[in-house]
């Protein structure tokens, strides 16, 4: 630790000692070392001097157009970050379909019943209404509406119908020379 | 106003903050680019590559030293990017301003100015490639040695080298430019 700086150890490391880059023990040296070195001080003053000249005289002013196209370009380039109807829309999409089925719910409860079970063939009707009405007096609604959930209630008629067969082509064919 | 919150202005989208920003920091950069490239037409295509890579970069920009420091960081990737891209050039080292930029009106305290700037931009030209990098980073960042051997891939030991011998050279060629010929001029200058 107590070991002398050399002239040429201080030459080599004189930017670590300039940036203040040195631990405190051996900045202390290094000013020792200074203090009795006229040679590495002149060496101290040469460099500072001479970066001293460049900071002075090596700067460049970048062109005014180049700026102004610079910023333009990088503004284009950059995310919009007003949110346009797009952005808006991907962000509340799970709540848009949330809302949308949820009032399909409200307005058209068989349809959803439609898709989600197959126990209820019945076309919708009623929406809202229905609902009110099953609230009101589940027993009469459910009678009314013959809803299959309940069993041995089911509308024959609605469950048991077909669309009429289209005649086939060669049926067709054959008819004319009926 | 400081750098990050100019970034923060931009960022939440006011579009005055970008320009400030740039408007701080064109002459650091500008000035390295050129110096390290030795062409301004390259220096040019540079500056803008690197502002749009940092203002690219800037939503996950956190604060780690100087925004300058950083600007230069990447002004000096780019331009190591450019020429691994650029490889049938001619190398830097056999490069020298012919361009230098008009800036003002030809008074006798302007041309005398002007030829010091040149002289200035001359010498560091002639540096080799690998003292002119250390020599810049050093002179337009607030990196350290260390960071700069990190930048350069290079042992801090030979970094330390190569300023020395940049400076030494830099000295040697503004050898005419004496400190009371340069203040002598700058004093005219303000006149």
């Amino acid at each position: 630790m107590n070991s002398r700086v050399s002239c040429e150890t201080f030459e080599e490391g004189v930017w670590l000692y300039l940036d203040d880059d040195l631990s405190p023990d051996e900045r202390a040296r290094w000013d020792n070392h200074l203090e009795g070195c006229e040679r590495c001080r002149e060496t101290l003053s040469n460099s500072q001097s001479t970066v001293g000249l460049y900071d002075r005289h090596g700067k460049v002013d970048a062109p005014e157009a180049l700026i102004r196209e610079v910023v333009s370009s990088a503004a284009m380039a950059d995310t919009p970050r007003t949110p346009t109807l797009a952005v808006v829309t991907r962000m509340w999409r799970p709540v848009l379909a949330a809302a949308a089925a949820f009032t399909l719910m409200l307005y058209q409860p068989d349809l959803i019943g439609h898709k989600i079970s197959e126990h209820r063939p019945i076309p919708p009707r009623g929406g809202y209404h229905s609902i009110a009405r099953l609230l009101a007096d589940p027993q009469a609604y459910l009678e009314k509406e013959r809803s299959p959930l309940i069993p041995g209630l089911e509308s024959p008629a609605r469950s048991r119908w077909r669309a009429p067969r289209k005649p086939d082509r060669d049926t067709n064919y054959l008819r004319r020379f009926r | 106003m400081t750098d990050q919150e100019l970034i923060e202005r931009h960022l939440s989208g006011d579009p005055d903050a970008l320009d400030q920003l740039v408007r701080r920091h064109q002459r650091n950069v500008f000035s390295f680019l050129v110096h390290l490239t030795g062409n301004r037409t390259e220096a040019e295509d540079l500056f803008q590559e690197t502002f749009i890579k940092a203002i690219a970069a800037l939503p996950g920009y956190r604060e780690q030293g100087a925004f300058g420091s950083w600007l230069i960081r990447v002004a000096h990737t780019v331009t190591l990017d450019a020429w691994k891209r650029n490889k049938g050039r001619e190398t830097s080292d056999d490069r020298r301003l012919m361009d230098y930029p008009d800036q003002g009106p030809a008074t006798d305290a302007r041309t005398e100015s002007r030829e010091i700037e040149q002289a200035v931009t001359g010498a560091v030209a002639k540096l080799p490639e690998k003292q002119r990098r250390v020599f810049l980073l050093r002179q337009h960042s607030d990196l350290k040695f260390r960071e700069i051997a990190e930048q350069t891939k290079e042992p801090l030991n030979t970094v330390l080298s190569h300023m020395r011998y940049a400076v030494a050279t830099l000295r040697a060629e503004l050898q005419p430019f004496r400190s009371d010929d340069i203040d002598r001029i700058a004093e005219r200058n303000r006149r």
